[in-house]
């Protein structure tokens, strides 16, 4: 675990402050929930009250299921010299995504095409996926969830 | 022979070779810091003893250690097979060190020690029963840096500059203040050793000790100069800059000890706890006084309680979650007492601005937590869904220092626990309930809060409370609840508006269990009238007390009531600061009115 204080800067206020943030993560732990539902990087601005995700370089390694997900806000790719999959996001909702997917073993590549082709579809941009099951992929936005069935 | 047994063996043969019959390891370093960084752990280095308080005197054929109520158990658990005897201060029958000493050495003996980690008060009194005795005191003896071989590295962090927007004040500002101080008394120098008192003069921070975020360095001031001590390459440019404008000009750390000898007319001095070593540099006989900047900085500005406030705020959240978690633990959890700190600690990294503990957590789980400052992690141990988990911990944020005890009841407790657990918070609420006089010292006071104890003929064997410094130490001087003065704890000052203290009385049952309400409180004025200045507390630290180790028939009407308006405030407070709706919904149910 490795951790960096970040100048941060609420969207909503413009109310700038120091945070403590962990930018190196191993899975099996309590946090892992948190990541694949993105609470980990939401934050409430102590001034404003609003709620906005925080964005900084993070690495997450799940050594059981054999990947590393990088979050990158400038598309940085670190050099890492381990023999896994690594993927790369360049902002928060993207890297809970990407964890979702490969915690699930599913292919992120195909699941974000398949996710595409159903944002053009129905107009909702915003759909990321959630979880897979019983030859379903379910996807979810603001406006609730959506099932699909896997074209395989 | 354990580990401490081999390396006190290696100190008597160094001892021998420098022809010393005793040799005394205090904890202190060399700037009187109570949480001193791993360079300085000489005395637990060779006792093996970790608390945070002790004297180790070392003879050529035994040892012995004191220190005070907070840790005979640990003590004594610790020190099992090191040779050593602990020696419980303040107990009938328990020798001081000089009289230890006295007893065990002959006329003509030697006694030895390292005169910067003694202070000049303490080392003067030493010499002076000693040689009642005809023993000699030799204070240049450095023997700890000869026979511990592996020991650390000095800290040498880099500093930080503190914002005035937090501070209140400008270094220029602060300087003045001193220098008025001098003036008055007549002073043509002051010496400044405390590491607390030199970043809150020059405004700005560092990282050389765990838990407290300040820089090894020390500072000179004159009616025309002030010289801040410290390795130069550490000093950021900011902070740099901010000095250069202040007048603050810096010269290398050791560099003191020899500038202090060349110093003309009375230089102002606190013998309290400058260290020997430089006290006795100075051409001339010290003046002798309490240091001003104490008290100065004891008594927050409004830029500072402003900040305070906002850090107390943001701790409530994270130990409020904290609760959370904790009260809603399946049957299953794998928790321990280490793993809840850990969690804890998680929750207050989440805040704005935190940025380190600003002490090391205690989570004491039923009996642990009769040890006062118990620290966990020597053993793991489980948390089961029964009895009680007494967490005490705190953070530094970037605009507040933070302290905190709850005593979290995990399932079912006994009739016992909760009779103590009520009680320890009747004295609690008592304290914070207090409308007193201006005059007032702690000590005029702490019976409010030991009152239901010693009703019942027990006692929690420390002090109820102890000031606490802004973004610095979390134990400060000159401010404190203590039933009787203790000197060296210079806790027992008059208390004024704008001082923080802890309010924090418990009960201690060896081999049962531990409680301790602890909160933060604020010295405010309230009502003025022809008796005089009336003055009253503000709570700084807003999270529920555990309503279900509570008996209410226990309690009077009027701390029913103050429970329940802080528990209205709490909600009030740190309830839209929640992030989760489910830890919100909850915090409603908790701080619900025990009188409907």
């Amino acid at each position: 675990m490795k951790e960096r204080m970040f100048d941060m800067e609420c969207p909503e206020c413009g109310h700038s402050f120091q945070i403590r943030r962990d930018t190196l993560l191993s899975a099996g732990s309590s946090r892992d929930e948190m990541i694949r539902s993105g609470a980990w990087f939401r934050h409430r601005c102590s001034r404003c009250q609003c709620v906005f995700s925080m964005v900084h370089p993070f690495l997450y390694r799940n050594h059981a299921r054999g990947y590393i997900a990088v979050l990158s806000p400038e598309g940085d790719m670190p050099e890492i010299t381990e023999e896994k999959t690594v993927a790369l996001a360049r902002d928060p909702d993207a890297f809970c995504e990407l964890v979702r997917i490969l915690d699930q073993g599913q292919d992120p590549d195909r699941i974000c095409r398949i996710r595409d082709v159903v944002r053009k579809k129905t107009g909702r941009s915003a759909l990321r996926y959630e979880t897979a099951g019983n030859g379903i992929l379910w996807f979810f936005d603001a406006d609730g969830s959506l099932a699909i069935r896997d074209p395989g | 022979m354990n580990e401490a047994a081999s390396r006190l063996a290696a100190l008597r043969a160094e001892m021998k070779q420098d022809s010393l019959s005793a040799y005394i390891i205090p904890t202190s370093d060399f700037h009187d810091t109570e949480y001193v960084a791993e360079y300085f752990a000489a005395r637990k280095h060779f006792s093996g003893f970790t608390g945070s308080a002790g004297t180790l005197v070392v003879l050529a054929d035994k040892a012995a250690l004191w220190t005070d109520g907070r840790y005979f158990i640990q003590a004594a658990r610790e020190l099992e097979g090191s040779g050593i005897e602990l020696m419980r201060m303040g107990e009938e029958g328990t020798p001081t060190i000089m009289q230890y000493l006295e007893e065990n050495l002959k006329a003509g003996d030697t006694v030895g020690f390292d005169g910067r980690t003694v202070s000049f008060n303490e080392a003067r009194e030493w010499k002076r029963k000693l040689a009642a005795r005809d023993i000699q005191v030799e204070t240049g003896k450095d023997l700890i840096s000869r026979v511990w071989t592996d020991r650390p590295a000095m800290p040498a962090t880099r500093t930080f500059p503190y914002p005035i927007a937090y501070a209140g004040k400008s270094v220029s500002e602060k300087l003045a203040d001193v220098r008025s101080v001098m003036k008055e008394e007549g002073a043509r120098a002051h010496v400044i050793t405390k590491v607390d008192e030199i970043i809150w003069l020059f405004n700005f921070r560092a990282d050389d000790i765990p838990c407290f975020p300040a820089a090894l360095s020390y500072a000179l001031i004159t009616p025309e100069s002030a010289t801040l001590y410290i390795d130069e390459s550490r000093v950021d440019p900011e902070t740099r800059e901010q000095l250069k404008q202040a007048g603050v000009s810096l010269s290398g750390y050791d560099r003191i000890y020899e500038d202090v000898k060349v110093l003309e007319g009375p230089v102002m001095l606190d013998p309290s706890f400058v260290n020997s070593t430089l006290a006795q540099s100075l051409p001339q006989e010290p003046l002798e006084m309490p240091d001003p900047i104490v008290a100065m900085k004891a008594v927050k500005n409004e830029a500072e309680l402003a900040a305070t406030r906002e850090a107390h705020l943001k701790d409530a959240v994270a130990v409020t979650e904290f609760m959370y978690w904790l009260k809603h633990l399946p049957e299953d959890a794998q928790e321990t007492e280490v793993s809840a700190a850990d969690y804890l600690q998680n929750r207050r990294k989440a805040q704005e601005g935190y940025f380190e503990d600003s002490f090391s957590t205690i989570s004491a789980y039923r009996e642990n937590a009769a040890m006062m400052h118990y620290h966990p992690g020597a053993v793991n141990v489980p948390l089961k869904k029964e009895g009680m988990l007494l967490v005490d911990s705190g953070g530094q944020y970037m605009d507040g220092t933070t302290d905190i005890t709850r005593t979290f009841v995990l399932g079912p407790i006994t009739e016992e626990e909760r009779k103590w657990f009520t009680k320890a918070l009747r004295g609690h609420i008592r304290l914070e309930q207090a409308k007193f006089l201006q005059g007032c010292r702690g000590l005029n006071l702490d019976i409010l809060a030991r009152g239901p104890m010693w009703d019942e003929e027990i006692d929690y064997q420390c002090g109820t409370g102890h000031g606490v410094g802004h973004v610095s130490n979390v134990h400060e001087a000159p401010n404190g609840f203590r039933w009787r003065i203790v000197p060296e704890r210079n806790d027992s000052c008059v208390l004024e508006p704008g001082m923080i203290t802890s309010d924090e009385p418990g009960v201690y049952m060896e081999g049962k269990f531990g409680i301790r309400h602890e909160n933060e409180i604020l010295v405010k004025k309230a009502g003025k009238n022809r008796y005089g200045q009336f003055l009253e507390f503000e709570p700084l630290t807003f999270v529920p007390f555990d309503r279900d180790g509570l008996d209410p028939a226990l309690m009077t009407g009027d701390e029913i009531r103050w429970l329940d308006d802080y528990h209205r405030q709490v909600l009030e407070k740190v309830g839209p600061r929640l992030q989760d709706e489910a830890i919100r919904t909850w915090l409603q149910d908790v701080t619900r009115p025990l009188q409907g």
